[in-house]
C-alpha cells in the first residue's frame, strides 16, 4: 500500500456570492510546479475571468491551464490558515480534484513530511503573511 | 502549525472522514467507481449522499435535492484504470 499526502482544502469563489467548496482530495504534490484544479471547479466557484493561460504536459500530452485568483483555506478543527493564491484550472484528466503544488501552496508553508506517522506538518511562513494570509487559532 | 494526515481528511471531522474511507466496504467503491461524489457528516458518521459523472452534474443534482453546498465535501472514487495505473505525481508547466 502506498500512502500519498491527500488532504482537504476549502476553495472560495471569485466573488463573495459564489460560495465555497470543500475538496476532499487535494494532493499535496511537491513535484507539481503550480496548484491546479479540475477545470470544472472553475464553474462551480464562479470563476469567469482568468489572468493568463499556459500549457502544461500531463502524461505526454499538452493541455491548456488557465489561472485565476482564489482564496484557499486549510482547517483541521483547530487552527486554520486562509490565503490568496493564483491557481490553474486544467483540461488534463488529473486523478484528483486538486493538485497542491509549489506556487499557490508550498511557497506559503514550511512543510515537513513525517512518513512513518503518515502526517504532513504545515507551518505558515513569512511569504504567507506578506501576501495577506490569515491564521486563526 | 497545521497538521494534516497523509490520507483523506476533512476540516469538520478529520478522524471520522479518514475512518470512512478506510473502512468503506467494497460495494461503495464499486457503486461510485470513477464518479465525483459528495459526502456529508451525519449523526451516524460520514456518508456519500450523491454522486455523478462529473462535478457540474454533481452540483446540479445537489442543488435539485436542496443540499447546502457548503456542508458537503467533494471527492472522487478512482476508476479501475486510475487504481491500476501507477500515478506519477508532478505537473510541469511549459
Amino acid at each position: 500500500m502506498r500512502h500519498r499526502p491527500v488532504i482537504s482544502i476549502r476553495a472560495y469563489g471569485a466573488s463573495p456570492g459564489s460560495g465555497s467548496w470543500q475538496i476532499g482530495d487535494a494532493y499535496a504534490d511537491t513535484g507539481t510546479d503550480f496548484t491546479v484544479f479540475q477545470k470544472q471547479l472553475a464553474g462551480l466557484l464562479g470563476v469567469t475571468s482568468f489572468v493568463y493561460q499556459m500549457q502544461h504536459r500531463w502524461k505526454g500530452h499538452a493541455y491548456a491551464v488557465r489561472f485565476a485568483r482564489l482564496d484557499l483555506e486549510l482547517s483541521v478543527g483547530g487552527p486554520a490558515a486562509k490565503w490568496p493564491a493564483f491557481v490553474g484550472f486544467t483540461e488534463a484528466p488529473i486523478p484528483y480534484d486538486c493538485l497542491l503544488g509549489q506556487t499557490g501552496f508550498f511557497e506559503f508553508f514550511d512543510a515537513t513530511f513525517h512518513h512513518q506517522a503518515l502526517e504532513l506538518m504545515l507551518k505558515p511562513n513569512g511569504l504567507f503573511k506578506t501576501v495577506g494570509g490569515i491564521e486563526t487559532p | 502549525m497545521i497538521n494534516q494526515s497523509r490520507s483523506k481528511s476533512c476540516s469538520l471531522d478529520l478522524h471520522g472522514y479518514q475512518e470512512f474511507w478506510g473502512s468503506a466496504p467494497a460495494d461503495v467503491f464499486q457503486r461510485w467507481k470513477g464518479k465525483s461524489v459528495a459526502l456529508q457528516c451525519a449523526a451516524e458518521g460520514w456518508r456519500i449522499i450523491d454522486g455523478a459523472d462529473d462535478l457540474e452534474q454533481l452540483r446540479e443534482s445537489l442543488l435539485a435535492s436542496g443540499v447546502d453546498l457548503e456542508s458537503v465535501v467533494i471527492d472522487r472514487v478512482p476508476s479501475d484504470e486510475e487504481t491500476a495505473e501507477e500515478f506519477i505525481g508532478g505537473v510541469q508547466l511549459q
